[in-house]
């Protein structure tokens, strides 16, 4: 297993001075061939800054991220665009797919990018189209199509120009259970049977199942965590059960440990830990 | 990408045609103007050129026909007809001037010919009556018959004399410059011109210019123009009189265009951020970007240049059903300059779109 993705304390911030955050703070993370790679958190952690960030399409503040060994960070813009279309393809929750172009046309167009199409080029695109059951529609318009239909067509742009990474931002999350399990099951096999890196932002508790590493980000920061594997406490303030496995604001205290659930909890607390003696 | 802007543009097709509308409108408004001062320019110089004559004689210091009033002495006369004899030509002498006519009580002004039984000079296309006017008769323009609501057999006033109709021509009306062939006598008569002529045709001579230097010499109070020379000024003076409307409209019309194709790409580019940072995140260039804003308001301009090519034709086949004495004449050169501004200003209009589409968010994509 190679390396594709290797991101080197990744650090982002948004705003200046008093009003500066930081969505992903010195995160630190690698992505191998055939490895599927499932980062989640709640509303806000920094998810789509993090998938963003790896797409090269947003410039950290600090820190580094390599596709394949290639410094993005370091690229101009034409380059980062040309290492997009040959060695990235996106799976985006809205689908996101060009409302005047059919099918073909969709799935065709990464490889309209790269200059003209050719007929190797029409004949994998049918064959993408084949593989993801939409020979039937393959002059279709977006909106002609059901949502599971438009997620297959999205997973086959993305694969076009045959990536070794795929990203997909909550690729299932406007699916219903059946399409949304399909649409799981083809990113698992992009990844086991393809050998392409695939990193996934989701909060779908389905997609656990398929992946090899979960990630857990929050207040930017990641923590790895294995599927279905919890520690549950109760939060000193105002008791509310947290997974002391994702919990990210903890105190240390002699031998014992006080997890919070946020971060307003534990300064309630540190501004008045009497109040709040077990 | 091409394909992507050609299929949305398709896509939407009522909003392009509606910006094509416009850009085509803008051009037939500009185009429409030049016509009709290059139809009224034609039909200015019809006269001369329907009359046979290689050289006209005019008063001294006068070049044109259209807006002057040339008089020429019996001196003058008897020189040009010394030199023309020498050079075995003819000499025709014409009265020619501009006088008040229509029914009573509606007078507008027309240039008044001197028909003589022996010169082939009168109306050379008839739509009815007779071609060679008698004492007390008129060939007045078919066209303007119908606008003053006058017939064959009606009367006409012709400064103080009233005539009767007795031809209706075609091809002798503008709105500048309309023709009424009337009786050489009449014509004397009515205009004060008992001796002399207002101007003189020669026609027969085998070298006209060295003829034409042999008049000049021989008089210094005459012009002498070819027949070329005098369509050409005459021409350039019923243009001039429309120069400055020509070219006003013309920007007017550049500037309509410009804000139509414009306003047109600066709304597809602001209703497709999402498609565009799809684009961008797929890994288009910025370049190709703007390429696709430049395409699209170029093909916008060019629709509507199209349009303008399919309207004029049809358009002025219904002008001239319905409005049949205005006299309009398209340049195909006009028309391709014209083409030419428009799609240079379409690519002028698409600057603000393409700086809107350089700012493009690819993180965009990841909004649900």
């Amino acid at each position: 297993m190679t390396t594709v993705v290797n991101t080197h304390e990744l650090t982002r911030v948004f705003g200046s001075g008093d009003t500066a955050v930081t969505a992903v703070d010195q995160v630190s993370l690698q992505v191998a061939t055939g490895e599927l790679v499932l980062i989640k958190g709640p509303s806000g952690s920094g998810k789509t800054t993090l998938l963003s960030l790896i797409g090269g399409l947003l410039k950290p503040t600090s820190g580094s991220v390599e596709i394949e060994g290639r410094d993005i960070t370091a690229m101009g813009s034409r380059d980062q665009a040309s290492l997009r279309a040959h060695r990235i393809g996106f799976v985006f929750q809205a689908y996101n797919l060009l409302s005047a172009l059919s099918v073909e046309e969709n799935v065709l167009f990464p490889a309209r990018l790269l200059g003209k199409i050719t007929a190797a080029q029409h004949e994998r695109a049918a064959a993408l189209i084949e593989e993801m059951s939409l020979q039937h529609r393959r002059h279709a318009l977006p909106g002609q199509l059901s949502g599971g239909e438009k997620q297959r067509v999205a997973v086959a742009r993305a694969l076009m120009n045959d990536p070794p990474l795929v990203l997909a931002d909550e690729p299932t999350g406007n699916l219903d259970s059946q399409r949304g399990q399909d649409v799981a099951m083809v990113l698992h096999e992009l990844a086991k049977e393809q050998g392409r890196a695939v990193v996934i932002v989701t909060h779908d508790p389905r997609i656990e199942e398929i992946a090899d590493r979960i990630l857990w980000l929050e207040d930017g920061r990641l923590r790895d965590r294995k599927a279905e594997v919890h520690d549950w406490v109760h939060c000193p303030v105002c008791a509310m059960r947290v997974d002391k496995w994702t919990a990210v604001h903890i105190l240390k205290q002699g031998p014992d440990e006080l997890v919070f659930c946020s971060s307003r909890c534990r300064q309630k607390y540190e501004a008045a830990p009497e109040k709040y003696a077990p | 990408m091409l394909n992507w802007v050609l299929k949305t543009l398709l896509h939407e097709r009522l909003s392009a045609l509606a910006t094509a509308g416009g850009v085509a409108l803008a051009m037939l408004l500009v185009l429409y103007l030049d016509a009709v001062f290059r139809g009224e320019a034609d039909q200015v110089v019809a006269f001369i050129e329907n009359t046979p004559g290689e050289l006209w004689v005019l008063q001294s210091g006068i070049e044109n026909l259209h807006m002057t009033r040339s008089r020429l002495a019996e001196q003058s006369i008897a020189d040009v007809r010394w030199a023309a004899d020498a050079a075995r030509a003819e000499v025709l002498p014409l009265v020619y001037r501009d006088a008040l006519v229509g029914p009573e009580g509606a007078h507008r002004i027309a240039y008044v010919v001197g028909v003589s039984p022996h010169t082939p000079v009168t109306a050379w296309d008839m739509a009815d009556g007779n071609a060679v006017p008698q004492p007390g008769q008129a060939i007045v323009p078919a066209a303007m018959a119908a606008q003053l609501n006058l017939g064959l057999g009606d009367d006409i006033r012709v400064g103080d004399q009233r005539l009767q109709i007795c031809g209706l021509s075609r091809g002798t009306f503008s709105m500048a410059n309309p023709l009424l062939f009337i009786h050489e006598q009449d014509a004397r008569d009515i205009l004060d011109v008992a001796d002399g002529a207002n101007l003189l045709i020669v026609h027969g001579a085998d070298r006209p210019e060295k003829l034409a230097a042999a008049m000049r010499d021989s008089n210094d109070d005459i012009q002498v123009l070819t027949r070329e020379a005098l369509i050409a000024s005459d021409r350039r003076i019923a243009l001039e009189m429309g120069g400055e409307l020509i070219y006003l409209m013309g920007l007017i019309g550049l500037v309509v265009s410009a804000l139509v194709v414009s306003f047109s790409t600066f709304a597809f580019v602001s209703l497709r951020q999402r498609e565009l940072a799809i684009m961008r995140a797929t890994g288009a260039t910025t370049p190709a970007l703007i390429g696709t804003v430049l395409v699209m308001s170029l093909t916008l301009a060019l629709a509507g240049v199209c349009l303008a090519g399919l309207l004029v034709p049809v358009s002025s086949s219904l002008l001239l059903r319905f409005v049949p004495e205005v006299a309009v004449h398209f340049s195909v050169l006009e028309f391709v300059r014209l083409s030419l501004a428009i799609v240079m200003v379409a690519m002028l209009a698409a600057i603000i779109p393409a700086l809107r589409v350089v700012r493009v968010d690819p993180t965009l994509v990841f909004q649900s």
